[in-house]
Parts: structure tokens; C-alpha cells; sequence
């Protein structure tokens, strides 16, 4: 990588390491990823890509701003859904009911809440913005109260296991438990289609490394400051003259908005959405993805997404029923051992590497496989990377 | 005499049946620097805890330039010209000096201005960094940083929102006689450039050295103010230093 960057002339701006790894990354994703990897494996990228735009938001809500978000479920699903209605409604063609209304029998039009998600204009801001605007209200309502740390993360929660609960109560409606599938088309692309499906991975690469770079942004600024601040001392930054519910509150929001786009990519590239992607189980999943790969390194948090659910895959093509085991080991290797998640190690690693009194000092090689960005290098061992 | 900044009337604050403050009146005017000394649980720290709303008061007023602080949340008191620093140094450790001055500076930015990078460094923040003597450590985290630069940094944190009040809490409080003179010089600076000024301090060297008008607070009422000489004179002072043992140095020094 330092080779790549003498190779740069010294004319122009240096670029930063970090854009040289960004490019790294963008590249490994766009050209090495399809290159090498077969349909199946590419297709099997794809969703976990989408799962790193989940990691994304959360490691901005938990990583920089301390909220256990145990809920992601719900705005992912709420995402996942709108889609899954719209495309729903277009497979089935001009004023035909979509299969999963005829099971029952009780519909003969399309019902109130399916019709305006016949159109796409207002299905995909509704799979972004309905999950913003239901966690600006419990946020706005959780965050005024001055309800922290656990509590927040069991109310938040307990919203994603009731909307299980509506959904599968209402499963004339829904589809119940076996929820939205058997897509056939995705605006013009066939979901079934090996090619096409190529062409949602490269979809859902451009929108993950833009919502990375717009997050990283944020966070790099003085609102991701002011953020790790309220993190680190909500009470303190009552006395700077902010309101600390604000400032948690973008977070929140803008996380949840994450988790619903990432909903409504997901549902073209796997081709189902249903209560058992988005109760309380696969809400901690998420989380848990973010503390592995590194809560405080956005680029760690979202390889953290993929990182674990290919070793989920791996290990379940091995062992079909070993992967619980292992997750399991994971958590507690990462709660005792590895607090910063692999972010930590890797920095670790580093720092011990840079010690050791070998000629032109050994390098960590830190982004070699296709999956992990890395972080850049920490300048003060106490300072927030990002 | 110049416009009244502060008015506290009637203030009671009570912790069940305690009353930490116990219908306390206060004035404060513009410009002025004012001494609060008083022994252990007179109420000093209450009374600045209960102006930010940090501890809500039971009942009175406390209006500043005029408008009743009273019910408003803290951040809105910040936002009204007020400024207050803790008798336990809190600055992010996380963040670096700069970092810690920058964002308290940009109080009053627009939110999606906040969102924005910093851009270099403003010249108020260079400037309060300077005044404190934290440039050369600007780039290093605040948690790197001595009790007494700290203290500095948050001191440099309330400066830099330009407060009409400034509220200190024993802003010398484990500093080295050097740190403490050269906070005292800090202190008269911003009075004269024209802020008005709350001190709460135990260091009765500090008080004699840089105060002029002192309020001696005990059990949660004002025991007395006027200068420090006439406060040095006065029985009921040296009663309330003297009729506690454990304050014997505090007695000795108000006496001295």
C-alpha cells in the first residue's frame, strides 16, 4: 500500500490513506469480488453487503454515540416490507391481486394498506422514511426522558418484537410468519436471472461505499465530535449550551433509515423478507456483528457484517448445526478479550508490529482479504479512529 | 452602580428535610467578580448547581439580565450567557484539547452547520487556547492531560462561548501555587473584559490575593459579604470558622 502511494506523484495533494484504502476497498468490491467470485457466492456477498449497511448505521449510533440499538430489526423489516409490497404488487400485474392477498380469501381489491405501495415513489422513500420517523418518536420520547444504557436498548427492542407480532397476527395481510416471497421481477430485472442478479451486487456495492463515505463524513465532522462527547458525558454537554436528546437523536434516525434501505435492498437480492429476519434474535445478531468487526471503526463495523455471515455460512456448510456454538465463542472471545472487536486487535497488532526492531519495520498487512477496509492508522493511542 | 446581571431572591433548595439553601438572596452586577467562601456544606456548590438547574430548587427566583432561569433545562441556561465549570475537572477525554474547545465554540451553529468538518482553526479558539497555555498540546487527547491543565481546558471551554455570567467551582482546587496565580491573573482578565463572575473557593490565599467583594455563605444562608477585609473582621465569620474543628485551617487563615 505505501509502495502504491510512492508510486503517486508528489505534485499533487497527497492523497489521505484513508482514500487510498477507500479506492483499495471499492475496487476489490467492483472488479475483484465479481471476478473471482462464482453467482452463487457473489449472490451470497451481496446480502451480507446489505447487512454492512445495517453495521454502518449502528456503528454511528453505538459505536460513536453509545446507544445499544437492539431493535434494527424492526426498521430493517419495515424497509424489507415496503419493497416486498411494491414488487409484490408488480409481479402480479395490473389489477391482479398479489398471491399472498388470495390465500385467504378475504380480499378481492387490493386493501387500504397495500394500494399506495403500488407505486414506486412511494414505496422506497416509505422503506427509508417510516422507519426514520417512528425512531424519531420513540427516540424523541426515550431520549427527553434521559432513559440510557439498558433500558433504552429493551424499549428499543421491544418495539421489533411487537412488530413480529403484527405481522404475524395479521397474516391475511402480511403473509404471517412465511412473510413476502416468491419475487419474480426488481424495475425490469429478473431476480431469478444469474445476470441480473449480478447487476443488484453492483447496486448494492455503490449504495453501501455511499452511505460509508456519507456516514464517515458525519463522523469525522464536529457533529461526530460532539457525539462521542454525549457519548462519553451526556451531562456535560448539557452545560456546553446542546440539547444531548438531539444530538442522539440524528443518530438514532439516521441509523434507522440505514436499516430500512438496507431492508429494501435485501429483498430483491435474497428474494424473501419475513418475521424470522427481523425479531429480537436477528436484532442482537446485528449488534453483535458490529462489536465483532469493531464498534468505534466504521469500516470494522461494516466488515464486521460480513466477516459474520460468511464465517455463519462456512461453518453452517460444514456443520449444519455448529454455528450457534460458534457464534456463542465469538461473543465471549470479543466480550473478554477483544472489547474493540477485531478493529482492536488488528490496531494491537500493529503497534506491536511497529516495535519490533526489524529493518524498515514489518507491516501488518490489514486489508488483504476482499472483505475488510482497513481502519486508518490511530495517530494517538487514545483517540477515536474512524 | 451598573445593571443588576443577577438576582436570586428567596431561593430554597431541600433534599427532603435538608435544606442545602435556605431562603438565600443574591445579587450579582454586571462586571462584578464575586467570592462565595463559606465552610464544607455551606451550600456554595448548591447555589451554582441550582442557577445552571442542575439540582431544581424548591421555590424562589433567580433571574438573570432579567429573565427567571427557574424551569428552563440546562442547555437553554448555557444558551441565556452562562457559563459554569465542576469542582471535578469534566473535559472529553476521548477528544482532543482542541477538539473539546472547538465544539464547545460552536454552541449557537445551526445543527447542519455542525455537520459540517472543522475547517483549520478559528481565531477564538487559538485565542483561548493561548490564554490557558494548551496550544503546544492542542493535538493531544484531553485525557493526556494534568489535573491543572484540565481545570484550564474547561476553564477554556466556558471562555470560548463568551458567557455574560461565568459560574467557577473551585477553579483552583489541586493546582500548584503556580497554576493557581496564573488562573487568578486568568479570572481578572475576563472580569475586566467585562464578564461577571462567580467564584466559589476554599484557598483563602487565592481569596485574599483576588478578591474584592466576597460573600461568606454557611448553612445554606448568606452569613455575610463585603470586602475581604471587612469579612476578616467580622464575629459571625470567625463564629462559623471557629465553631467547627474540622475547618481549624480554614478558621486560621480567615483569621489571619
Amino acid at each position: 500500500m505505501s509502495a502504491f502511494t510512492k508510486l503517486l506523484p508528489a505534485s499533487t495533494p497527497k492523497p489521505s490513506a484513508f482514500l487510498v484504502r477507500f479506492m483499495l476497498m471499492a475496487a476489490a468490491l467492483l472488479l475483484l469480488a465479481p471476478a473471482v467470485l462464482s453467482d452463487f457466492r457473489l449472490s451470497l456477498l451481496a446480502k451480507f453487503l446489505c447487512f454492512a449497511i445495517i453495521a454502518v448505521g449502528i456503528g454511528l449510533a453505538y459505536g460513536q454515540g453509545g446507544m445499544l440499538v437492539l431493535g434494527q430489526g424492526l426498521f430493517f423489516g419495515l424497509g424489507g416490507y415496503a419493497m416486498g409490497m411494491h414488487l409484490k404488487i408488480v409481479d402480479a400485474g395490473e389489477g391482479q391481486l398479489p398471491d399472498i392477498l388470495t390465500y385467504s380469501g378475504k380480499y378481492e381489491t387490493l386493501p387500504a394498506l397495500w394500494k399506495p405501495f403500488s407505486s414506486a415513489w412511494f414505496a422506497i422513500p416509505v422503506a427509508i422514511l417510516l422507519p426514520m420517523a417512528i425512531a424519531a418518536l420513540l427516540g424523541a420520547a426515550i431520549f427527553r426522558q434521559r432513559i440510557r444504557g439498558p433500558y433504552f436498548a429493551i424499549l428499543s427492542q421491544a418495539l421489533a418484537a411487537a412488530f413480529v407480532v403484527v405481522l404475524v397476527g395479521n397474516n391475511a395481510l402480511t403473509g404471517g410468519t412465511n412473510g413476502l416471497t416468491n419475487f419474480q421481477s426488481f424495475f425490469g430485472l429478473s431476480v431469478t436471472s444469474p445476470s441480473d442478479q449480478r447487476i443488484l451486487y453492483f447496486v448494492v456495492v455503490v449504495v453501501l461505499l455511499i452511505v460509508f463515505l456519507l456516514t464517515r463524513e458525519l463522523i469525522i465532522g464536529r457533529y461526530g465530535r460532539l457525539l462521542i462527547a454525549v457519548r462519553d458525558d451526556e451531562d456535560r454537554v448539557r452545560f456546553l449550551g446542546y440539547d444531548p436528546a438531539r444530538v442522539k437523536l440524528f443518530a438514532y434516525v439516521v441509523a434507522a433509515g440505514l436499516a430500512g434501505l438496507a431492508g429494501a435492498l435485501f429483498v430483491p437480492v435474497v428474494g424473501i423478507i419475513s418475521p424470522a429476519l427481523l425479531g429480537i434474535v436477528p436484532s442482537i445478531e446485528m449488534v453483535i456483528w458490529v462489536a465483532l468487526g469493531g464498534r468505534t471503526v466504521l469500516a470494522w463495523a461494516a466488515a464486521g457484517a460480513v466477516i459474520v455471515n460468511w464465517a455463519k455460512t462456512s461453518v453452517s456448510e460444514q456443520f449444519p448445526s455448529g454455528w450457534l456454538y460458534v457464534q456463542g465463542l465469538l461473543f465471549v472471545v470479543v466480550i473478554l478479550f477483544l472489547p474493540k472487536g477485531i478493529a482492536g486487535a488488528v490496531e494491537h497488532l500493529r503497534r506491536y508490529a511497529s516495535r519490533l526492531p526489524l529493518p524498515g519495520g514489518l507491516r501488518i498487512a490489514t486489508s488483504s482479504g476482499d472483505q475488510a477496509p482497513a481502519p486508518p492508522p490511530k495517530p494517538k493511542a487514545t483517540k477515536e479512529a474512524v | 452602580m451598573s445593571d443588576t446581571m443577577l438576582e436570586i431572591r428567596n431561593l430554597v433548595v431541600a433534599f427532603g428535610a435538608f435544606h442545602a439553601i435556605d431562603d438565600l438572596d443574591l445579587t450579582l452586577h454586571e462586571h462584578e467578580v464575586r467570592f462565595v467562601i463559606g465552610p464544607n456544606g455551606a451550600g456554595k456548590t448548591t447555589l451554582i448547581d441550582s442557577i445552571t438547574n442542575l439540582v431544581r430548587p424548591s421555590s424562589g427566583s433567580i433571574r438573570f439580565a432579567g429573565e427567571e432561569l427557574i424551569g428552563r433545562s440546562e442547555h437553554a441556561i448555557v444558551r441565556t450567557g452562562i457559563g459554569r465549570t465542576f469542582q471535578k475537572p469534566s473535559v472529553f477525554d476521548k477528544l482532543t484539547v482542541l477538539e473539546n474547545v472547538d465544539i464547545a465554540a460552536s454552541f449557537r451553529l445551526s445543527f447542519g452547520a455542525l455537520l459540517m468538518r472543522r475547517k483549520g482553526i478559528s481565531a477564538e479558539v487559538a485565542e483561548v487556547l493561548e490564554s490557558v497555555n494548551l496550544t503546544e498540546r492542542r493535538e493531544d487527547a484531553a485525557g493526556s492531560l494534568s489535573h491543572g491543565q484540565k481545570q484550564w481546558l474547561e476553564v477554556a471551554m466556558v471562555l470560548v462561548q463568551r458567557p455574560r455570567l461565568l459560574l467557577l467551582d473551585e477553579p483552583v482546587a489541586g493546582m500548584t501555587q503556580k497554576e493557581r496565580l496564573h488562573t487568578g491573573e486568568l479570572v481578572t482578565r475576563i472580569a475586566q473584559q467585562g464578564t461577571t463572575v462567580l467564584v466559589i473557593e476554599h484557598d483563602m490565599d487565592f481569596v485574599r490575593r483576588f478578591a474584592h467583594k466576597v460573600t461568606v455563605m454557611h448553612e445554606g444562608r448568606i452569613l455575610t459579604e463585603g470586602t475581604v477585609a471587612e469579612v476578616q473582621q467580622d464575629e459571625t465569620v470567625r463564629e462559623v470558622y471557629l465553631g467547627r474543628p474540622r475547618d481549624a485551617r480554614g478558621a486560621a487563615e480567615a483569621l489571619a
